[in-house]
């Protein structure tokens, strides 16, 4: 057992975003009463995704430049994390949007972006299982997570705040300054990304550790 | 692991159920659990089932991440007798 001082960081940052996030006082709010809560887990999760899907872009430069298998794992188990709290973001944005703008999916360009964007890295997925040489499905699958990287971000962030959008902070919504009157919805939702994150980031390594094992183990057949 | 999670179960389920009946509050102490989790909209219910709930993964991941360190261990183990022998 790897016992690192980020995996415990991990666990402390998440058990007090649960705590605090219920105990303790968010202004009250006309639409969103106490969902507002929803702060601390559905947007930190989104943020999380983000970070993993940007180191994933790095790992694959990287894998580009030194062609070394390592860092095709950590992309490939970086997207697939990615996707899952991708999912699982999805999942609670409808059930929070379906008691507060009464649909669960509006036509919102946010959530078209996150919809595209979700099936661009479920493309990536099924990209590499089309290759049966492992080199090349590296390279390529490498080239297409760039492209999907640099597709995410403007559909994610740029192009909903042109629009006429329902989330906060996009096509005319005050953003979520607006909501943090007093400012201590903050001391909960940094640590809640980063604890997220570095929650994410343990799965990522546990499973490149994984692959690693496997890896030694076919070689060790052949 | 198992009897203290269905102890907490338990105890949650108690809660519930007493929660009907008129409390006798000659009966009840001030400061006990009972008041406590049962104050503030039973919030305390909430944050107690999301914590066990994530310590349960965090349980589960520490087993993954035993699990991994012994059969890199062995591993390297295994490889180093090779390279001796």
């Amino acid at each position: 057992m790897r016992l690192t001082w980020w995996k415990i960081l991990a666990i402390v940052l998440l058990i007090y975003t649960v705590i605090a996030g219920f105990l303790t006082a968010v202004p009250e709010l006309n639409v969103l009463h106490q969902t507002i809560r929803n702060l601390y887990f559905h947007v930190p999760m989104w943020f999380a995704m983000t970070l993993l899907l940007s180191t994933s872009a790095y790992f694959s430069v990287k894998y580009l430049r030194t062609q070394q298998a390592i860092y095709d794992y950590y992309a490939v188990e970086s997207v697939k994390m990615g996707v899952v709290l991708g999912i699982l973001g999805f999942i609670t944005g409808m059930i929070w949007g379906n008691y507060t703008w009464n649909h669960p999916l509006p036509p919102d360009p946010k959530i078209y972006g996150a919809a595209v964007s979700m099936l661009i890295y479920f493309a990536y997925l099924i990209l590499r299982g089309s290759f049966q040489n492992i080199e090349q499905k590296s390279k390529v699958s490498a080239i297409y997570n760039i492209f999907a990287f640099a597709t995410f971000i403007p559909l994610i962030f740029i192009l909903p705040r042109f629009a006429d959008s329902l989330h906060p902070g996009n096509g005319g919504n005050p953003g979520f300054n607006a909501y943090d009157l007093n400012n201590h919805m903050r001391l909960i939702f940094y640590p809640a990304i980063l604890g997220w994150f570095l929650l994410s980031w343990w799965i990522v390594t546990l499973k490149v550790r994984i692959r690693k094992i496997q890896n030694t183990l076919q070689e060790m057949h052949n | 692991m198992k009897k203290s999670i269905a102890f907490i179960l338990f105890f949650l389920l108690f809660i519930q159920n007493t929660q009907a009946q008129t409390v006798n509050t000659t009966q009840v102490e001030e400061h006990s659990f009972y008041n406590l989790f049962t104050s503030q909209g039973m919030i305390y219910v909430v944050v107690l089932v999301l914590t066990v709930i994530l310590l349960g993964i965090f349980t589960y991941l520490f087993y993954i991440d035993k699990k991994v360190a012994k059969m890199e261990k062995q591993l390297k183990n295994h490889s180093l007798d090779q390279h001796k022998a």
